[in-house]
């Protein structure tokens, strides 16, 4: 068995795809595995994976082509994962397209392990995502800007960012993935981009809060407690509703 | 009347916040609109939940009112005339102001602003649309909003506001028209109903001119809802349904929704609700409200005439599907989808993604897991094949039996046994969200 390793990136993986199909080895007896996100097995051929531009390229304009817009752009979220099988299933999944034949997207096909996989891993991301739309939280600091930290599992920051930079276009602002230490950041009315290894300092973002930024996280928590219905109080509700690893960073009081 | 003008913006939000609770519709959903580029705000189809308050129910809206002053007397509302409450009244730019605040720190995907009758109707709605006004046009609001229409109100001023606003409301507050006149004796159900005629009206004139006109201004684009109280009069399940049906019907609604009553005025010629409202009773109407709006039901199939209420042990669907066992078994692999949303256990998704999947192939009980089928309760209702999974029997006796355990079975049975009998259930997981029905 030859396992195929890459880097955690979407030019690595599909470069690993490129090399899984140049012929040198055998499509069956193959695997993918990313750096790092797996432990050594004895009988296994470990084999490190040169990312490739051009080549990742080549692969993607190959799905596009045969499979269609709406399967690249699902197999492109899913490896924003952070599951460690998600380059193996994303292989497996093109492989299985291409030995079979198929044309357009043919991830609806629930009979196949590989894709029940891809969908499964897909509705977690996308899931994760749409929850930080709402539990995502800006502070305001000096100068209006405004501030967020989130700790997603899976990579969601560039799709965030996507949907804050349409709502929030005349604001600057900064959202910051705590647990990989990568930041976006927007100015108002020009492209977001994405900043590596930041290191966030929470005391000196707390002593530059805004003047106001007391008061309006006084009336949000004021309205968070009065909006809620004594009589219906049902905690396990809230809780299945607001997993408890959503409310790190928010403002209100949901003990 | 100046007095409360010193009230500081904090003491307001409490007080107008508390009084807007029992409203229920907190949702912003209806729309997809993209941000302009320039103004803040955008809105997304499905709507987005920005938390989840104590009682487990969805934060999207600051959801407030312009003021708790009211000249009428609703007999199941804290802000009625006879009540002694401390009464406030926004100004709109302490609207606009919050409103804005929140909104650029994602606490709210928007604002529902409802209102008790200042004065009156006219000067309450004119107070509404000033309010809707300067947030679109001097604090560039494009995020989602939510504003009620007050009956009675001169209908060039609802009109008016209804460009301003996403979603409208008009609440129906009571079923019948005899409730209404009980409980709520300054409205009439003509005044409720005109101007939601008006507005479904306007709105189908306003399709006409966007099509040919693409950027003509948009009439309350995200459609118009409408809620009613549950459990302070005396109507059956089947009657409260058969009055949904009509509103979608007949007023094209997008949402009918259910408030499960509380007694907030300990008012004795209303129920009690001690024990606490009737959640569960609302939960079957959610439920119901779901078969009828996605899954093709009519009311008359849910209940009817000799069913006049829910069964409280059997969610809607199971309880039809028992009721109408020769229907079943359904094939998975060759029955339409039609006949697949009629299966305790298929959602809408699972249906369409059985649909999209037998095409490469025939499906098995295995795969129909992966697909999110709810084995549980599909499993006596379907065959894969022409195969039964197991032991299963197609036998509504039986079915019962497996679903509910026999000392339920034999509950079953007892006729007395309602709503509040079963407070043992207020504990449990009720909301209106869509994951409840599959
Ligand atoms: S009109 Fe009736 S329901 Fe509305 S605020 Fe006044 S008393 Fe309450």
């Amino acid at each position: 068995m030859i396992v195929l390793v890459c880097s955690d990136n979407i030019a690595s993986i599909f470069s690993a795809v490129y090399e899984a199909w140049a012929g040198k080895y055998n499509r069956d007896a193959l695997e993918l595995k990313i750096d790092g996100a797996y432990e050594y097995e004895f009988f296994k051929e470990y084999i490190k994976v040169e990312t490739d531009e051009s080549r990742a390229q080549k692969v993607v304009n190959t799905i596009k082509k045969q499979f269609g817009k709406e399967f690249l752009s699902i197999i492109s979220l899913v490896l924003w994962s952070y599951e460690e099988d998600k380059a193996d299933a994303v292989y497996k999944t093109i492989k299985y397209g291409i030995e079979t034949k198929k044309y357009g997207n043919f991830l609806s096909d629930f009979r196949i392990e590989c894709i029940q996989r891809i969908n499964k891993l897909y509705r977690n991301i996308y899931n994760e995502i749409h929850h930080y739309y709402g539990f995502v939280r800006f502070s305001e600091l000096d100068k209006e800007r405004l501030f967020a930290q989130i700790r997603p599992k899976n990579y969601c920051l560039e799709a965030l960012s996507e949907h804050f930079a349409d709502r929030l276009p005349s604001e600057n602002w900064i959202i910051y993935d705590v647990g990989r230490n990568i930041a976006a950041v927007h100015k108002m009315r020009a492209q977001w981009f994405i900043v590596r290894d930041v290191i966030v300092d929470n005391e000196l973002i707390n002593n530059k809060l805004s003047d106001r930024e007391d008061e309006y996280r006084k009336l949000w928590r004021l309205f968070f407690d009065t909006i809620s219905i004594e009589d219906r109080k049902n905690k396990k509700l809230q809780r299945n509703n607001f997993p408890l690893r959503f409310r790190e960073f928010i403002i209100e009081d949901t003990k | 009347m100046f007095l409360e003008q010193k009230k500081s913006v904090y003491d307001k939000l409490k007080i107008l916040t508390d009084a807007a609770k029992y409203d229920v519709a907190c949702t912003s959903s209806g729309i997809e609109k993209k941000g302009d580029g320039t103004n803040i705000g955008n809105s997304i189809k499905a709507g987005i939940c920005h938390s989840f308050s104590s009682d487990g129910r969805c934060i999207s809206l600051l959801k407030i009112l312009l003021t708790n002053y009211c000249v009428f007397n609703c007999s199941y509302c804290i802000n009625r005339v006879s009540n002694d409450v401390d009464r406030v009244l926004f100004t709109p730019d302490e609207i606009c102001t919050i409103t804005m605040e929140f909104y650029r720190r994602n606490y709210i995907e928007g604002l529902f602003l409802s209102s008790g009758i200042f004065k009156t109707p006219d000067i309450t709605m004119e107070l509404l649309y000033q309010t809707l006004y300067k947030l679109r046009n001097e604090y560039n609001f494009n995020g989602y909003i939510h504003v009620k229409a007050i009956p009675g109100a001169d209908p060039v001023l609802i009109e008016k506001t209804g460009f301003l606003a996403d979603r409208m409301s008009v609440n129906l507050e009571l079923p019948t028209a005899e409730s209404l006149k009980k409980l709520a004796p300054n409205k009439t159900r003509n005044t409720i109903l005109k101007p939601m005629r008006q507005i479904q009206l306007r709105r189908d004139a306003n399709k006409e001119e966007l099509v040919l006109y693409k950027r003509a201004p948009k009439f309350v684009p995200a459609g118009q809802s409408t809620q009613m109280i549950i459990g302070a009069s005396n109507e059956s399940d089947y009657e409260l349904l058969a009055v949904t049906e009509s509103l979608y019907k007949k007023f094209a609604l997008k949402r009918v929704f259910y408030s499960a009553f509380v007694n907030v005025n300990n008012d004795t010629t209303l129920p009690m609700t001690q024990s606490g409202p009737p959640l569960l009773r609302e939960h079957r109407l959610y439920q119901a409200d779901w078969l009828m709006r996605f899954y093709e039901f009519k009311a008359e199939e849910i209940l009817d005439k000799n069913h006049k209420n829910f069964n409280v042990f059997l969610d809607p669907k199971c309880d039809w599907a028992i009721r109408n066992i020769e229907m079943f078994p359904v094939e998975i692999n060759t029955a339409d989808y039609h006949n697949l949303l009629r299966v305790p256990g298929i959602g809408v998704k699972s249906a369409k993604r059985i649909v999209a999947a037998r095409r490469f192939g025939s499906l098995t009980f295995e795969n129909l897991k992966k697909i999110g089928v709810v084995l549980k309760r599909a499993v006596y209702f379907i065959t894969c094949s022409g195969q039964l999974y197991g032991s299963v029997k197609i036998d509504s006796e039986y079915i019962l039996r497996q679903l509910l355990g026999d000392a339920d079975v034999r509950r079953l049975n007892e006729p007395q046994v309602n709503y509040r009998q079963l407070s043992l259930f207020d504990g449990g997981i009720y909301n209106d969200s869509s994951s409840l029905l599959r």
